[in-house]
């Protein structure tokens, strides 16, 4: 038994040492090996899956804004293969990637969750940096060497599992510490040479830092294949300390990005993710509190919230988050609820919560009487407290007030039970008057 | 996203381990086998094909060609469920990128699938009979958009090993060491959102699924025959035992009187 995890640690001690022994970006011509040539048809295959699976986000303000702070800050293309393009992703996660073509993707989700047009150049810097120094081409050739480097220890010692690669998997899930750490590097230089305000590159790691539902661990030790979101924050902010200031646009960012900031907060809440709706949400109702909509959001995020309790993001150990993360996996969002509410915490937070939500769709009417959603959402509510009165009565005035909505049939669903549900009480109660 | 097309993957591969106690190829719920959440109308959203080429040190997944082979998914699937007299449609991605508001509803409808099949591989099968895998409203709004009884999933994952990777994986113990196939199909109804019915061919039946070579040598006739061993105890479509949606209109005159008295 020993003697196989010793030989199971050596071969992982030598994997992880082949794994960061590997060379540096490159910014100058990278001519195709044979089987390289499959990376880029690979990039090309994966654009037009997007296409086909409907995924790219089409508005054209924010794709023409996203193309153009892009292209100010690509460099020439150093081959034939590379042509920087630039695509929105129809994907709530806040993430950016670059395939080796020059195909930069950044999702619905990230967008949302920047300030101004700086933050969106600096992720672009960034991402622009790992096609110019052909880092999808380096970890490739990398890759294929760890890998059959592993399948030799493996084959040796029958240990440390099997190593399952794609060619554009590091483009999509993040490259090598190094060659991301010179991405950061790089787009310090790029932001700086730009109008942009250079200040928004250690701000995006704050961004990407925030864990709302406690379900990211946080990978602390030296072989973690990025280095830790506050050491890059803390590097690039020393690097461009005492930067002129430069340009944000953050009213006509905030303009563009409005419906896709509303788009995401509607995706977390059906995702399951109510914490993040909730922060994301309550954030724009801050800044907009007269939008109806925006309130009637933070109420959908609180009733989305259901029995979950709040809680510090610092106080969570690794072993909750991991642990968390696990449950959303095995359980059901039914069974999660269920197991929350056989505990009063649970039962109280259940109240809690449906109570602010309520009193957000109030507001929303305040604002706006003939808000429909807001009375949808009250119906919500008033079914989950079981109050089929109140919830009937709101579902009606919803359905009256938006005949063409396109949920109607889901409402009408649950006023066919809700009636069944009045009938009986109809019932119940003119027996009780007849005793 | 590709995250999620490969957790998708690992899903739909547990999903076939975890069928290999199965006897059964339909799993369903007692009412889908009684006939009263059974489907007259369908819709099946694109066919998913996964095509994964595995070589000595790289795996590939073959997104045009997976395409082609959806597009034959698409057509056995269809062909499979009008011999058994249901009305059944399948989406292409052209019919889903035309309507914005549809291409919302199968968005959210596909992301919501993926959550509840990445949670049903722990459990297979017996689970589905008691409702425990629900999709929610996203899936109500797209069959009401549709204007269809169920929404239908179909996926085929083709996995083909290279002789060098077969080679391989026989001398270390790790990966496939050969070709294999497999084919699932999920209703979803637009009242209850449940899955009420999976499809996935039992162990048993495996014997007959190809590998890579064949299914390529006629596709078309290959994941035909395939369909039809994954689709072998589809009930006949019972159009008595679904009851009749009542108007609209009469349920909220129900409510309001109610609400009135």
């Amino acid at each position: 038994m020993n003697r196989t995890l010793l030989r199971q640690f050596a071969a992982a001690a030598l994997f992880c040492a082949a794994a960061v022994a590997h060379g540096d970006g490159v910014y100058e011509p990278v001519p195709l090996k044979d089987d390289e040539q499959r990376l880029i048809d690979e990039s090309r295959e994966l654009h037009g899956y997007f296409e086909r699976q409907s995924l790219l986000y089409n508005e054209p303000r924010v794709v023409e804004l996203v193309a153009s702070v892009g292209r100010s800050l690509a460099p020439p293309p150093t081959d034939g293969y590379i042509d920087y393009r630039f695509f929105v992703l129809r994907d709530p996660s806040p993430n950016a990637f670059a395939l080796p073509n020059g195909d930069i993707y950044i999702h619905t989700g990230m967008l949302a969750r920047l300030s101004d047009t700086a933050q969106l150049a600096a992720i672009l810097a960034h991402e622009v940096n790992h096609v110019a120094g052909h880092h999808g081409i380096v970890q490739f050739r990398s890759t294929n060497r760890k890998i059959v480097a592993s399948m030799v220890l493996t084959g040796v010692f029958g240990g440390i599992g099997s190593v399952i690669s794609t060619g554009l998997a590091a483009s999509m899930y993040g490259f090598s510490r190094e060659l991301e750490q010179e991405a950061d590097d790089q787009a310090v230089a790029l932001l700086l040479a730009s109008p942009y305000e250079s200040q928004a590159l250690p701000e995006i790691y704050g961004v990407l830092a925030r864990d709302y539902e406690g379900i990211t661990p946080r990978m602390a030790t030296i072989w973690s294949t990025h280095p830790q979101l506050e050491a890059r924050a803390q590097r690039t902010r020393e690097q461009v300390a005492g930067a002129p200031s430069g340009r944000r646009d953050t009213a006509e960012f905030d303009a563009i990005v409005f419906p896709i900031r509303t788009m995401t907060i509607r995706d977390y809440i059906q995702d399951d993710y109510p914490r993040t709706a909730m922060a994301l949400a309550e954030n724009l109702a801050a800044r907009y509190p007269e939008h109806p909509e925006l309130v009637q959001l933070t109420g959908d995020a609180w009733a989305a919230m259901g029995a979950l309790t709040q809680f510090d993001e610092e106080e969570l150990s690794n072993r909750e988050r991991a642990r968390n993360a696990n449950r959303r996996v095995m359980r059901t969002r039914q069974e999660r609820e269920a197991q929350l509410l056989k505990t009063p915490e649970g039962q109280a937070a259940l109240r809690e919560n449906l109570g602010r939500a309520r009193a957000a769709y109030e507001r929303a009417l305040a604002i706006d009487a003939d808000f429909a959603p807001a009375y949808r959402g009250l119906g919500e509510v008033a079914e989950r407290l079981d109050e089929p009165r109140a919830a009937a009565a709101a579902y009606v005035e919803y359905v009256r007030k938006a005949p063409d909505a396109a949920d109607r049939a889901v409402i009408v669903q649950r006023l066919r039970t809700l009636r069944d549900q009045l009938r009986t009480e109809e019932t119940s109660d003119a027996a009780t008057t007849s005793n | 996203m590709l995250q999620r097309l490969l957790t998708n993957a690992c899903a739909f591969a547990l999903l076939g381990g975890g069928a290999i106690t199965a006897q059964a190829a339909m799993h369903a719920t007692p009412e889908f086998e009684e006939g009263a959440t059974r489907p007259r109308t369908i819709a099946f959203l694109p066919p998913q094909a996964m095509l994964i080429k595995q070589k000595i040190v790289q795996q590939e997944n073959q997104l045009e060609e997976s395409g082609e082979l959806a597009n034959y998914l698409g057509a056995s699937v269809v062909a499979a469920f009008k011999a058994q007299g249901y009305e059944v449609r399948v989406l292409t991605p052209n019919d889903v990128g035309a309507d914005p508001e549809l291409q919302e509803l199968v968005l959210d409808a596909s992301r919501r699938y993926t959550e509840i099949l990445t949670q049903m591989r722990t459990r297979l099968p017996r689970q589905i009979g008691k409702r425990r895998y629900e999709a929610g409203d996203e899936m109500r709004l797209l069959a009401s958009k549709l204007g269809v009884d169920a929404v239908g999933f179909a996926e085929i994952q083709i996995f083909a090993a290279a002789a060098g990777a077969s080679a391989v994986s026989i001398l270390t113990g790790f990966g496939s060491a050969g070709s294999s196939t497999l084919i699932s199909v999920s209703l979803i109804d637009g009242a209850t959102a449940n899955i009420e019915a999976f499809f996935v061919p039992p162990v048993m039946r495996r014997g007959s699924i190809a590998g890579y070579d064949a299914i390529m040598a006629d596709p078309a006739a290959r994941i035909g025959e395939l369909t039809e061993a994954t689709l072998r105890d589809l009930p006949k479509a019972d159009a008595a035992a679904r009851a009749a949606a009542e108007s609209d209109e009469d349920v909220l005159s129900d409510v309001e009187d109610l609400l009135e008295n």
